[in-house]
């Protein structure tokens, strides 16, 4: 089911009703409803998908279980390899076994061996990606003894599947989630408000931006040798902003969404466009996955310790593997790696972290030299982002290539200017907001209730001009 | 949370308000880029002395060319015709009645005389069309009555596919109401109404020969080339279109779509109230048992036979062919001599008063 859909309008407010005055007498009953809601919201898109998520819930379960009763060294590492192995073995069939078999089958053809292909038709599971690392990092923290395991297998059950970061996260870990469902809810106003405030930032940014500039961003990207120098760099900055304004925006809803039912999810997202350095920029972009990486992956191969050369292996394996994680196509790869370089000066002059605060605080406008800052890291990051969309690594360079060459500028000669309107209006409120959780977090005593019913109808009558097709979100493929 | 929901409720009831407020002084036809950009166009030309209209779908756009038909008329009759194609890209039943009906209070709609309306059946919204504006945003509740009731009376299709029909079908009709996924477009395009389909001549008619030499959207290549190569690869697509139209023809029986039926009845005698003559056609490799036996109910003289394949044999030919559901240039201009003379033969039966 669809964030964006009528569907989910529909589904979101019956389970609300459920889980408020029906079920808000029993903690059991309230997580029971929460486990079949997912369910029924994950088998909407597909039924037998289901099955996946069962045993991912019903393994580490066990696993944990059986870790924290355990002190044989053996065990409990054959324990979490079971975890790893069977939870990383459904990514990696589901997701990368073509990919595999695709390359191995052309560096035999390199050497002049023909193989015949043997790739499967395989449809990849929503949102395996996300869940997969959420059940992951139950076991890991548990076999870290970092973390008790539950015994409540229905809590366990609903912190793996809860139906608004199922499928796009933010990623969650156990230590933060878990314990909620633990805890009886309650109801509180102010909370419940400002979730449906960004609930609705989210839905503008997913439907009125991203999916307005992925109209543009697909025709431009498709057919990038039928267009001038001027409309690939509007086709690049389309999707920097479709990217954004989709993951984002799913984040956003997702957060809204547990805030009504008495949940609060990490952030995932800090108005990461308006970072100085890419160290800073990914301290702001996707959080919850760079957090895991940085916990799961980079501190255990030994982080920002050792020689420059254990440093400089780190911080390409982290980036990489990152990059490999959102899909299995060497396009992802080499976005990775790129931001691998763009990072690593930063690490090695220790200025990576520099930029720790939001941009211009306490001041309306940024200096020079933010502003300076700000220009060189979005652009960089939009390189980044022409490899992340283009369908193969040639389609990129080519991409890159047309734009930087001469013959090919030419100032595109119609402009879409209502999507500009658009995106004019979405960094001015984030821009005023950056300081704030999300782009519609305000304080009922600052802003007369008037302009605030305002706002909200002028952004809910926007959502609605643009809802239409229900396109799905770009996170889902990974 | 009393106060919460109080609030939300108080707020989405302003907001359908307001929305409807707003959409209150929109044309009939805003949602249809096709069907408005032609309509623009009548409004533009009030005198030009039209007063015979083809309502339908892209195969009354694609295949009838107004030039050719009153050509026809002229030199094969004493009647005075002059024609417009309003057909438009996936119009389907009953959108198409709901323009029909629009039109016919309209400004433009009073100097009508004839309105040959493309008969189809009660359309199940597919995949592709589900959620998309021009799916709904025709839908009121006499037209979503319609479509429950046909669809229930339909015995042809299973239980399945009627509740899914239905299912469809209220979701669209709330995303009506709440005009869901309208004028989003309109803002962002600038030029909305899709005048590539009022075609080279300013007669509604858009060959899908000339949309493919002239369109420049590699996409609309790419699709108009592969559905266009497809009838090439396999000759058995015509062939078996026109053994189902024959198999049809054979097997025409009582057995008919009541609701539908009514329905058009009553569009024959809200027309004739207003002096309109209306005209009732099915268009060459459309046909099904069900429309068939339909068609064959319409009387008479509210009727003409386009999709006979032992009257129009050709028109199941390649040579006339542009896919497997629309002719091509050469099939719309055979097609639009013999509509032209059916339609003479039932003018000079039926109304000869019309005849100068």
């Amino acid at each position: 089911m669809l964030f964006n859909s009528l569907d989910f309008a529909i589904f979101l407010p019956i389970v609300f009703i459920l889980y408020w005055f029906v079920t808000q007498k029993s903690l059991k009953l309230q997580n029971i409803l929460i486990v079949v809601a997912s369910y029924f919201f994950y088998g909407w898109w597909s039924k037998r998908f289901l099955a996946l998520i069962l045993i991912s819930t019903v393994l580490d379960y066990f696993v944990g279980r059986f870790l924290s009763n355990s002190n044989d060294k053996f065990k409990r590492k054959l324990l979490l390899v079971a975890s790893l192995a069977v939870n990383l073995g459904f990514l990696g069939v589901f997701k990368y076994f073509n990919f595999f078999i695709d390359n191995f089958i052309a560096v035999f053809t390199f050497f002049g061996k023909e193989i015949q292909p043997n790739t499967l038709d395989i449809i990849l599971p929503v949102g395996i990606s996300f869940y997969t690392f959420q059940t992951l990092s139950y076991s890991i923290d548990i076999y870290r003894r970092k973390l008790e395991p539950t015994k409540d297998f229905i809590a366990f059950a609903a912190f793996v599947s809860f139906f608004p970061q199922l499928v796009a996260g933010p990623i969650e870990r156990a230590k933060n989630l878990l314990p909620q469902f633990y805890k009886k809810r309650e109801f509180k106003y102010a909370q419940a408000i400002d979730g449906m405030r960004q609930i609705l930032w989210g839905l503008f940014k997913k439907v009125v931006i991203a999916d307005n500039c992925a109209q543009y961003a697909d025709i431009i990207f498709n057919n990038y040798t039928e267009y001038s120098g001027g409309y690939l760099i509007l086709g690049a900055l389309f999707f920097t902003f479709q990217i954004y304004g989709d993951f984002s925006g799913y984040s956003d809803i997702a957060i809204g969404t547990s805030r009504l039912f008495g949940f609060n999810l990490k952030r995932n997202f800090a108005f990461p466009y308006f970072s100085r350095d890419i160290a800073e920029f990914w301290r702001r972009w996707h959080i919850s996955l760079s957090t895991w990486f940085r916990d799961y992956l980079y501190i255990p191969l030994g982080g920002s310790k050792g020689g420059t050369w254990k440093k400089i292996r780190n911080i390409f394996i982290i980036f990489v593997v990152s990059g490999f994680w959102h899909g299995a196509n060497w396009t992802f790869i080499i976005w990775g790696a790129l931001n691998a370089i763009y990072f690593i000066p930063l690490l090695l002059t220790k200025t990576n972290r520099k930029n720790t605060d939001d941009v211009a605080q306490g001041k309306l406008f940024p200096s020079y030299r933010e502003i300076f800052s700000m220009l060189s890291t979005f652009t960089l990051v939009v390189l980044g982002w022409v490899f992340f969309r283009s369908n193969s690594v040639p389609d990129a360079i080519g991409f890159l290539s047309r734009i930087f060459s001469a013959e090919q500028i030419a100032f595109p000669p119609e402009l879409p200017l209502a999507i500009f309107v658009l995106l004019g209006i979405q960094l001015i409120v984030e821009w005023f907001q950056r300081s704030k959780q999300h782009g519609l977090e305000m304080s009922s005593e600052n802003i007369p209730s008037i302009f605030r019913w305002l706002i909200y109808l002028a952004l809910c009558m926007l959502i609605m001009a643009f809802l239409g097709k229900g396109t799905s979100f770009i996170y889902f493929q990974f | 949370m009393g106060k919460f929901i109080r609030k939300i409720v108080i707020y989405v009831s302003v907001l359908f308000m307001l929305i409807q407020l707003l959409y209150a002084f929109i044309p009939y036809h805003w949602g249809n880029p096709y069907f408005s950009a032609k309509i623009s166009h009548l409004e533009d030309s009030v005198n030009k002395g039209y007063n015979l209209y083809f309502f339908g779908s892209s195969r009354v756009n694609r295949q009838i060319d107004p030039f050719v038909f009153d050509s026809v008329i002229h030199e094969e009759s004493k009647i005075n015709i002059k024609s417009f194609n309003l057909g438009s890209p996936a119009t389907f039943c009953p959108q198409a009645y709901y323009l029909y009906e629009q039109f016919l209070n309209s400004d433009i709609g009073k100097n009508a005389n004839y309105c040959l309306i493309e008969l189809m059946p009660v359309n199940a919204i597919s995949d592709f069309f589900f959620h998309q504006e021009q799916t709904n945003y025709w839908l009121n509740l006499g037209e979503l009555k319609f479509i429950i009731e046909a669809n229930f009376n339909n015995d042809k299709i299973s239980n399945k596919a009627k509740k899914k029909n239905i299912r469809r079908y209220l979701t669209s009709y709330l995303e009506n109401k709440f005009h869901i996924g309208h004028s989003g477009k309109q803002i962002i395009t600038k030029n909305y109404y899709d005048k590539r389909f009022v075609g080279q001549r300013y007669d509604g008619y858009y060959p899908m020969d000339l949309e493919l030499r002239t369109v420049k959207d590699e996409l609309i290549v790419k699709h108009l080339t592969q559905i266009s190569e497809e009838i090439k690869k396999d000759s058995s697509i015509l062939n078996n279109r026109l053994n189902h139209a024959i198999e049809h023809y054979n097997n025409i029986a009582d057995d008919f779509d009541s609701v539908h039926f009514n329905r058009i009845s009553k569009m024959i005698e809200n027309a004739n109230e207003l002096d309109i003559h209306t005209v009732f056609f099915i268009s060459p490799r459309s046909s099904s048992q069900e429309l068939i036996n339909l068609f064959n109910a319409i009387p008479n003289k509210n009727k003409i036979d386009m999709a006979n394949p032992f009257l129009y044999k050709d028109y199941y030919l390649l040579k006339y062919a542009f896919d497997r559901g629309h002719l091509n240039e050469n099939g719309a201009q055979l097609y639009s001599v013999d509509i032209a003379k059916e339609l003479i033969q039932l003018i000079e039966k039926n109304d000869p008063n019309n005849i100068n």
